[in-house]
């Protein structure tokens, strides 16, 4: 069939439910519509969805898939003629799932799309831990870590290992440790923290180090742990040299070469692969060698050579030796038989000291905080597996599992796979259960976030898990691209399969041809633009004006809803490129561009939100005068800073008084002194706020750049409101913290511009129209320090990872083992980069056009530098040397290059803004009423709360409660409770239990008294009408008031209406009653004629003065009529 | 269950006519259940606006409670026999429970486990699933929990308090007595899911007296529009504005509503845009919105602020705490020294003292700070510090503490009507916790751990009025109100419904049982949450952001009708509603033209003589010397965690020259530098080490810095080394620290001092005159091409002028540098540039021309910046470390390339 794929029957074969799968996928072959086939497959013959599980590595990912199902569960169209097979195939499932739980009459509830089974490896982690904290050892209700906050505290926690040291003796081997490792590196303690820093960071690669750390100190355990993974490590270097060396003719004849050389150092016999033979290797290097491991060209006696070598055979043999072989021997000429001198091993030991003692302290601030990293995240949920029978304990978290897929699988690190393995342990003795697992090699490029692409490589035939032995899987392959035209897949084809990525290493992965879809247009060949490296930046202006050009010409014909993507390797020249598209007057969408702490704006704010937090700050006050929303000159600046007081603040205050002080000046020291008395009431973003809005100070801010600084100041005060911690300093320092890692937003004029530029990174899942690759001279190398303070890299073969530290400042040699693991090292970046650059190139689906900057050797002969993306199209191409000036196509593939010399800037003026509306009116509301409560009346006057008296609670308070509670009991005819109810009510209101007991027969005693009390026993007697006690009544009091009240007793005596407010208090010690009423009355009087007159309104009374009222003195059983 | 037969049903399609049925339906006698107080309180309002209609004078309000407050009543009317233990309470069983019961592997028996193991039994009486008895299908945490339970009910009855369980048995009892005030009709709104122990209490309500439960259901014709928005920030964004567009139609103000499941989540940033498009939430005039949902007192900054006496002294007595104290605006003791007080911060830094009272207060106890008013402060706040010592002691004892501490710093002072009210809640708190902790001992840390705990329960109210301005509430308060438009925000799945409850103290069959434990539950709940919602206006705005933390997001399950998508973005394009804001209003406004400084003079009278540091400055930039020389405009330092460069370069200095000074006699005593001198130099220079070090040698990193000096391979033993060799070339040592002042030039600014680090003679080759450098030594071309540094020619024309005692007459002169950065021998060596030294009379000479440039700009009062040289690309120049640029105002000239860090 035409419009099929020629994998279709691979594509059909991953929909089996009953197979299990490893699926390799390239880039634009609709991975995720097969992987949402199969899910949807499998969901129809599940019992509920929580029997699956897809999990993904990004949220990103989740969330995506997990729309994707719920459009075609609930939103089905019905498929028209142009819809394409695959999405009718796709609609047809979703339709047999409908069908399926349709049946069970669960289709609402059971597709609802919370109970997806869709979720990234943490977020699943993450679930199964908050079901069983306590099996895993985590805090109850965890939370994970922000970013921003785990880099704090991996900050935080060197630093307070310092601490605690430094107030440990002098003996202490842990301070001591941290001495030793401070000489080591020049004393310099930055050093030191950044290096246990990122150790936390990695510290799920530690394994035996850890171990070591946390429970040793013998120091012959460290030694043979490094001569352990030394040996890994010099193995395969040496074993790779024997190989080469056998399998060349000089190895061959080995014997005769000896035997000519008559050199006493040369072996006589082929060396082999183990330490020992390293010093015959490196002889072997010093033979063929020259000193800067080149292959030797000369071959005299000087060098060692026999007379007559020259003119033997043998230099023609030597010449033949393998590049390979040649750069193994390099390799080995420096290293050391012995994988590290004492020295070195108590240096590490020093450092892995150190490092328990930070995770230590690590551990212990993440607990304060109950919140959990990532690596502590999968740890805990790899423990929490390894408790007992994975799937009976699943089980027991409701969760059935029968079917596991996992997206992105190139991605997976080693403690994920471990995850997976025992997640899946004991599937091979059940039937029906199935995993697929689906990704590109080819696309790993998250090496620093430790995913492991060779896990992906050994799975093909099944999963290798240790505990349950291989989980089988069949290999899969599906090889169409409908992204790309069929001109860019050739191309990718055959650039990447035949060189970029030919020939895998250890770290590499291995190449498989792309086929174009049934329906991929042909297409236009890519494009390479070079500019001649010169003096400062200018190849690199130039290179930006450019792409500025190029990019605008290209959406000027950009068809409609057609997006460009201009993908950056490194965020280098980022801000070159994005100066020439502003020049150019293209605005363009940067995801993650600049820093948010580099503009203007920002730092302006910054300054000042300092300024508001710390009036000691000289610095920060002046520099808020002269901010852009006033610009203070210098001369006045002077003035005030010459005035008395020893704080700017004290300086200002005194200043805005003079008369020299100008209007607009006053306005703002107004602002700044308003800020500043805020600050500590107020969050400190809103009080930043408020000074922008009063100083009028936006405009000045505006004015910096536009819309785009206003966004910016905006996100900055997100920023520190994100930061509030309600104590200023604190909130300050935090903010300040994140503030560096923060990028600025997207600039606001470019909401629908059609151009976005990102990094590759960024760009992976993406497609574009036409894909802009500069800087195709970027060196994943170049900004690799040669030197960093250790190295920690996988031993391939081992799945172990090897450690090393940089000689100590005052050696010129670094060790071995720290050789050995920089070489590893830079070999998995450029396998990465070499993947980076075929998920840029992959992006594209019409055009795709690259540049770079390229060094000029001389007389126009190209230099390109090595290690890099052009370097590698160098290799492929070869091109002849000196270029043309003009466009020129170089086969095969065909690449269309251009060496561009003259790029003219142009300046385009931003276009005017119109005429803006009016801003809508907004007025507050005004309350129908106040509602007023009499009781408060009494309480106007009241000053704040006092200090609480601690420790007997508020026992007249709780005294007077208890009090009318009683009263309301007998006023409803009902018995007094007994004394121990009694004292219950005042425990229950604060009063401690031996008081309680004592006060309650005495309020009893009191309000018996009253009940005996003739005046209140006669009107407690009256039935008609009758009493009303605690009686709560609301009253038109008035225009736009209501009062609202609780009157305590309302009763008619036969002749007269009372109304009383019970009063349970007394005088103090020294003061007499009778002075004590008249206080009380004076106090209670309107809140009683506030009661009155709601009271004679409710009984219909014409004159409430006709009701009588008083205060009811509990105490003293005494009324007061008022 | 059986239903009774008085139990009756009756559905309402909105709200509005729910209430008007109670407004109507509740005659004497008849009790009402509410969902929550905001119901009785609109149905109230209803009733006032009613009764004022009908001109009553006076009327009694509608008896509405909540079924809490119902059985409150009740139960007070009891008199029940023992007092209901306060969750504070119970926690401080739980507390005592789990000190008591078995451990267990994996738990930290801490306030986290109480509060859990307190929730999981209300929820388990709640359920009426509460059984000790143990189950062998128990996991062990769940056995475990059985257990507590039985010893936490054991330390309740112990203590003579009721539990939440005993209380519903105490009251079913009663009502089966007859015992319990009835009314006779009961009317339950929207409580449409009852637990099982509210339910059968109203089932045996109802074998007594009518019991009409009255539902809403809601139409989904209702909602009107239902929108996406790309992410939360646009949905808030767009959501205000509708908001002030429904009010711009006219619509009355409090009749407007929005909720949201999660209103939790959306309140920072619905608070931050309310306020910048409305104003404040209460002004004046009246409301303009009110939030039902008020933040927890733990937020309040008067909150953070009651704490820190506590938190300096239980956690580590940091600089950063005391700082934050002193300038804290609640302390009045403080408040009063505000002039001098933050002075101590400066100082705190400069001398790098991170935290330790002892150190703190010794150093604010130096120095020009330590004026009168600051001894006292510092009396006080040691004081302090002794009242808190975190000694372990109860909690009533920690309460009375704390509170004797506020009185002696005067706290809280200058409160706001808002943080009264705040601070009665703090008093509350305290006085609250004193009982449940008066026997139990604390530490600091756990007292404050209680505080806190404690204050994260108090919810203050929200800012404004709910009769006036639009009101802004969680989704389960909206049960039962009318509004005339309602925005409910936030309606993605996963958050409505809410995924279940993980409630790991419960167990599977548990789960399975109680309200939110599992999908079908919370599915349930949803439903009904919704159903209200859709009685709650006849016109609701369904919204909802697409993207959350990168996470697409999908719609929740509970509205199934079509999603508008819509975007906002007020910076833009121009919108009525956001032109409100001033910063929005800014970004659109034309862009003002570039300020150009007025350049008038300044006039400022300047030094007769400053030091050659000083000069270099103003060489380097004289807006730089305005600010830091003239002004003294000072950075406030940041502490950074090692050796400051500053210090450590002063003390190698000091111990060089006193060891150079010491040893210079010896050798001018012996004219000779063998073997045994050397023996005795190494002596010396380790002594003087000693001495000039002895205050800091218990400092690790001095520690550290005395192994990189003076051990193995130390830095100075090679520097001794290298000063042997000179002294058998023939040098020695002439002058050390040597000072040198009125050095003038015709047309300088100023007279300029200085102090020269060394000055070395030979018989041969004449004077040489040194500078340490214990960082990078400056490379030939800065000096003599680029001309960028100012020490050693204005060491050089001191000579010359004869300013300099120990070195008069006209010996050969030259001058350079002795790297002292490290023992490598690319850091250690003496520079003296013997290429170029005949180029010195060149430098000197342009080096006076510059002074005098700069006296004829300093005079015509031109101190604008200048730097020299300037930066460019990744060069800072002279910005490079000058903290002055947000006050220069200087423009650096963009580099085109960032850093980019490695992997
Ligand atoms: S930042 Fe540069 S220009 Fe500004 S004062 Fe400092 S040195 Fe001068």
């Amino acid at each position: 069939m035409k419009d099929q794929p020629l994998d279709q029957a691979a594509r059909d074969r991953a929909l089996s439910p009953q197979g299990s799968f490893h699926l390799e996928a390239p880039a634009g072959s609709g991975k995720t519509s097969v992987l949402l086939a199969r899910f949807l497959t499998l969901l129809a013959r599940v019992e509920t969805p929580e029997a699956m599980l897809a999990l993904t590595f990004t949220r990103k990912a989740a969330g995506e898939l997990r729309q994707r199902v719920m459009d075609l569960l609930w939103q089905r169209q019905e498929p028209g003629p142009s819809t394409p097979p695959w999405e009718r195939r796709l609609q047809e499932l979703a339709d047999q799932v409908s069908w399926h739980f349709d049946k069970k009459g669960e289709l609402q509830e059971l597709l609802a799309p919370e109970r997806l089974p869709i979720m990234t490896f943490h977020s699943f982690c993450a679930q199964l831990l908050r079901y069983a904290p306590q099996e895993a050892g985590v805090p109850l209700e965890f939370r994970l870590l922000e970013a921003d906050e785990a880099r704090w505290l991996q900050q935080e926690a060197p630093e307070e290992v310092r601490r605690r040291l430094a107030a440990r003796s002098w003996q202490d081997p842990s301070r001591q440790a941290l001495v030793r490792r401070l000489v080591r590196l020049n004393n310099s303690w930055p050093r030191l923290a950044g290096e246990l820093r990122d150790l936390l960071g990695r510290r799920d690669c530690l394994g035996e180090f850890l171990e070591l750390a946390l429970h040793s100190r013998d120091q012959d355990r460290y030694h043979s742990l490094l001569t352990e993974r030394f040996q890994l490590l010099l193995r395969p270097v040496l074993a790779t040299l024997a190989g080469g060396l056998a399998a060349s003719e000089l190895g061959q004849s080995w014997t005769a070469f000896w035997q000519e050389m008559q050199n006493p150092a040369l072996p006589s016999r082929l060396p082999g692969a183990t330490p020992e033979d390293l010093t015959h290797w490196q002889a072997i290097a010093g033979v063929l060698l020259t000193k800067n491991g080149e292959l030797r060209k000369s071959f005299t006696p000087q060098y060692g050579f026999p007379g007559d070598f020259k003119n033997t055979p043998w230099p023609g043999v030597i010449r033949q030796l393998p590049p390979d072989l040649v750069s193994g021997l390099k390799q080995c000429r420096h290293l050391h038989p012995v994988a590290a001198r004492p020295e070195e091993v108590a240096a590490l030991q020093d450092l892995v000291i150190l490092l328990g003692e930070a995770l230590h302290v690590y551990e212990e601030l993440c607990a304060q905080r109950q919140a959990l990293d990532f690596i502590a995240l999968e740890q805990a949920a790899l423990r929490l597996l390894a408790v007992e029978d994975p799937s009976d304990l699943l089980l027991r978290l409701d969760r059935r599992l029968t079917h596991l897929l996992v997206d992105e699988f190139q991605d997976t690190s080693e403690a994920q796979m471990t995850l997976l393995c025992r997640l899946l342990e004991g599937w091979q003795e059940e039937a029906g259960r199935t995993l697929m697992v689906v990704g590109d090699p080819k696309q790993s490029i998250y090496g620093w976030r430790q995913a492991k692409v060779r896990l992906f490589q050994e799975s093909r035939e099944g999963l290798p898990c240790a505990g349950a032995g291989t989980v089988p899987l069949e290999p899969l392959r599906i090889t169409a691209n409908f992204r790309s035209s069929n001109t860019l897949i050739h191309w990718a084809n055959q650039v990447f399969g035949e060189t970029v990525m030919a020939g895998a290493t250890p770290e590499g992965v291995e190449f498989h041809a792309a086929t174009p879809g049934p329906d991929a247009a042909s297409g236009q060949p890519p494009r390479l633009a070079l500019f001649w490296e010169t003096e400062a930046d200018a190849a690199r202006e130039a290179e930006a004006r450019w792409l500025a050009r190029e990019v605008a010409r290209s959406v000027a014909i950009l068809p409609e809803r057609e997006k460009i993507g201009v993908l950056l390797f490194a965020r280098t020249h980022l801000r070159a490129y994005l100066r020439a598209f502003s020049d150019a007057g293209l605005a363009v969408q940067v995801k993650e561009g600049l820093k948010l702490a580099e503009a203007p704006e920002v730092q302006h704010l910054h300054n000042l939100a300092r300024a508001l937090v710390r009036p000691q700050d000289d610095g920060a006050w002046a520099g808020a005068l002269r901010g852009p929303w006033g610009r203070v000159s210098l001369n006045l600046l002077a003035q005030a800073a010459l005035g008395p007081g020893d704080l700017w603040p004290e300086k200002l205050r005194r200043f805005r008084e003079e008369g020299l002080c100008p209007l607009d000046l006053r306005k703002i020291i107004e602002g700044l002194l308003a800020g500043q008395a805020q600050a500590g009431r107020w969050p400190l973003a809103e009080i930043i706020s408020n000074f922008l809005d009063e100083a009028d100070a936006w405009p000045g801010l505006a004015g910096l750049a536009g819309p785009g600084a206003v966004a910016n100041a905006r996100a900055f005060l997100d920023l520190l409101a994100a930061a509030e911690s309600g104590l200023p300093e604190e909130t300050l320092t935090k903010a300040e913290f994140n503030l560096p890692e923060a990028f600025q937003p997207p600039d606001p004029r470019a909401l629908d511009a059609r151009v976005e530029i990102l990094t590759v990174h960024g760009a992976k899942g993406l497609e574009f129209h036409q894909v802009f690759l500069p800087f195709l001279d970027w060196q994943p190398l170049k900004n690799e320090s040669k030197t960093p303070p250790f190295l920690l890299e996988e031993i391939p073969g081992s799945r172990l990872h090897g450690l090393a530290l940089a000689r100590p400042y005052l050696k010129e040699k670094q060790s071995s083992l720290y050789l050995l693991l920089r070489g590893l090292k830079e070999q998995r970046l450029l396998e990465e980069a070499r993947r980076v650059f075929y998920v840029a190139v992959t992006r594209a689906r019409h055009t795709l056009v690259m540049s770079g900057v390229i060094k000029n050797a001389g007389q126009g002969t190209p230099n390109p530098p090595p290690h890099s993306p052009l370097g590698w199209l160098w290799q492929h191409y070869q091109p002849a040397a000196p270029l043309p000036a003009g466009p020129a196509p170089w086969p095969e593939p065909e690449l269309r290059v251009e060496l561009v010399s003259e790029v003219p800037l142009i300046l385009t003026q931003p276009p005017e803004t119109g005429e803006l509306p009016e801003p809508w009116d907004f007025q507050p509301e005004a309350r129908p009423y106040q509602l007023e409560f009499p009781s408060q009346l009494a309480e106007k006057t009241q000053e704040a709360p006092a200090l609480p008296a601690v420790g007997g609670g508020d026992t007249p308070r709780v005294r007077g409660e208890v009090t009318h509670r009683l009263l309301d009991t007998i006023s409803k005819g009902r018995e007094l409770p007994p004394a121990a109810a009694v004292a219950a009510a005042l425990r229950q209101g604060g009063v401690p239990p031996e008081a309680a007991a004592r006060l309650a027969p005495e309020l009893l005693a009191e309000v018996a008294a009253c009940r005996r009390d003739p005046f209140l026993a006669g009107l407690l007697a009256t039935t008609l009408p009758p009493l009303k006690s605690e009686w709560q009544l609301e009253e038109d009091a008035g225009p736009g008031l209501i009062r609202r009240g609780v009157i305590d007793l309302l009763a008619f005596d036969g002749q007269d209406w009372w109304i009383l407010d019970y009063k349970t208090s007394r005088p103090e010690r020294e003061e007499e009653w009778d002075d004590f009423i008249r206080g009380e009355v004076e106090k209670y009087r309107p809140q009683l004629m506030a009661y009155r007159q709601m009271a004679a309104k409710a009984q219909g009374l014409e004159a409430p003065e006709s009701m009588k009222m008083g205060l009811y003195f509990t105490a003293k059983q005494c009324m007061i009529v008022l | 269950m059986t239903k009774s037969k008085s139990m009756a049903h009756q559905v309402f399609p909105t709200s509005v006519t729910l209430q008007d049925f109670l407004l109507k339906e509740i005659t004497p006698g008849t009790l009402t259940l509410v969902p929550h107080q905001r119901l009785a309180r609109q149905v109230w309002h209803r009733q006032r606006q009613r009764a004022l209609a009908q001109d009553l004078a006076a009327w009694e309000p509608l008896p509405l409670v909540t079924l809490g407050h119902w059985w409150a009543d009740l139960s007070r009317s009891l008199w029940l026999p023992e007092p209901l233990a306060s969750p504070l309470q119970r926690l401080v069983f739980w507390q005592r429970a789990l000190a008591a019961g078995p451990a267990l592997e994996g738990l930290t028996p801490d306030l986290a486990w109480a509060q859990a193991l307190d929730e999981a039994y209300s929820l388990l009486c709640r359920h009426r699933l509460l059984s000790c008895e143990p189950d062998p299908q128990d996991s062990p945490l769940h056995a475990w929990r059985r257990r507590l339970t039985a010893i936490f009910q054991g330390i309740c009855r112990e203590e003579g308090c009721l539990t939440e369980a005993d209380l519903t048995t105490y009251l079913l009892r009663a009502l089966d007595a007859g015992q319990l005030p009835l009314p006779q009709k009961l009317l339950v709104a929207g409580l449409e899911t009852p637990a099982p122990v509210e339910e059968a209490w109203l089932q045996a309500v109802a074998r007594r007296l009518p019991v009409v439960h009255l539902r809403l259901q809601g139409h989904p014709q209702a909602v009107k529009e239902a929108v996406v928005l790309p992410d939360k920030r646009q949905e808030v964004d767009w959501a205000a504005a509708r908001l002030l567009e429904l009010a711009q139609e006219g619509l009355p103000l409090h009749r407007l509503a929005l909720t949201s499941p999660d209103l939790a989540g959306y309140l920072p940033e619905l608070r931050r845009v309310m306020a910048e498009l409305m104003g404040p939430p209460h002004p004046d005039q009246g409301g303009a919105y009110n939030f039902s949902q008020g933040p927890t007192l733990a937020e309040t900054p008067l909150w953070q602020a009651a704490l820190l006496p506590l938190k300096f002294v239980s956690s580590g007595e940091l600089r950063a705490d005391l700082v934050s104290l002193l300038l804290s605006p609640y302390y009045r003791l403080f408040q009063e020294r505000q002039s001098r007080l933050p002075l101590w911060d400066r100082v705190f830094r400069e001398r790098r003292v991170e935290r330790g009272w002892e150190a703190l207060r010794r150093v604010a106890a130096q120095g020009e700070q330590a004026e009168p008013g600051g001894k006292e402060v510092l009396e006080v706040l040691n004081r302090v510090r002794q009242i808190l010592r975190p000694a372990p002691a109860r909690g009533g004892e920690w309460a009375a503490r704390l509170t004797r501490v506020w009185q002696i710093l005067g706290f809280p002072c200058g409160l706001e009507e808002t943080e009264m009210g705040q601070w009665s809640r703090v008093t509350d708190l305290l006085r609250d916790l004193a009982g449940p902790l008066a026997a139990v001992s604390l530490t600091a840390t756990q007292f404050r751990e209680w505080l806190t705990l404690g204050a994260r329960q108090v919810l203050l109210p929200g800012e404004g009025v709910q009769d006036a301005g639009l009101q802004v509430l969680g989704l389960l308060e909206m049960r039962g109100l009318d509004f005339e438009r309602v925005l409910c925000l936030g309606l993605n799945s996963g958050v409505f419904p809410p995924p279940p409850r993980p409630l790991p103290l419960l167990s599977p069959p548990e789960r399975q049982k109680v309200l939110g434990g599992t999908y079908q539950s919370q599915h349930r709940l949803a439903r009904e949450a919704f159903d209200a919602l859709l009685a709650a206006a006849p016109a609701l705005t369904l919204t909802r952001p697409r993207l959350v933390d990168q996470e697409e997001c999908v719609a929740t399950s509970m509205y199934g009708g079509p999603w508008r998508e819509e975007e906002i973005s007020p910076l833009s394009r121009p919108h009525p509603a956001w032109l409100r804001s001033p910063g929005v209003r800014a970004a659109f406004a034309p862009a003002p033209g570039p300020s150009s400084e007025a350049a008038a003079p300044i006039d400022i009278t300047l030094p007769g003589e400053v030091s050659l540091t000083q000069a270099q400055i103003a060489l380097g930039c004289p807006c730089r010397f305005l600010l830091e020389i003239l002004l003294a405009i000072r950075d406030l330092p940041e502490i950074e965690a090692g050796l400051s460069p500053a210090e450590r370069g002063d003390r190698l200095h000091k111990v060089l020259a006193r060891f150079a000074s010491d040893f210079k006699k010896i050798l001018e005593e012996h004219q000779y530098w063998g073997d045994e001198q050397a023996e005795e130099a190494r002596k010396l220079l380790q002594a003087t080490a000693r001495l000039l070090l002895e205050d800091r040698l218990e400092d690790l990193h001095w520690q550290a810095e005395w192994e990189r000096w003076l051990g193995e391979e130390g830095l100075l033993w090679e520097w001794l080394r290298l000063e042997r060799e000179r002294f058998h070339q023939g040098w020695r040592w002439l002058a050390l620290e040597e000072r040198f002042q009125d050095l003038a030039g015709a047309g300088w600014p100023f007279k300029l001092k200085g102090r020269i680090d060394r000055i070395d003679w030979h018989r041969d080759e004449g004077l040489i005159l040194w500078d340490y450098k214990t960082g990078e030594v400056p490379k030939a071309p800065k000096v003599f091409d680029d001309l960028e540094e100012f020490q050693l020619p204005g060491y050089l024309a001191a000579i010359k002028q004869g300013r300099v005692d120990a070195a008069t007459g006209d010996a050969p002169l030259r001058a350079g540098y002795i790297g002292l950065k490290s023992a490598l021998q690319k850091h250690l060596q003496h520079e003296d540039f013997p290429k170029r030294a005949g180029e010195w009379g060149r430098v000197i000479a342009a080096w006076e021309e510059r002074l005098a440039a700069l006296g004829r700009r300093l005079a015509a009062g031109d101190y604008s910046p200048q730097p020299t040289p300037a930066p460019q690309g990744r060069k800072g120049g002279a910005c490079q470390y000058c903290p002055h640029l947000l006050i220069c105002g200087y423009q650096i000239p963009e580099s085109p390339e960032d850093e980019e860090e490695g992997e």
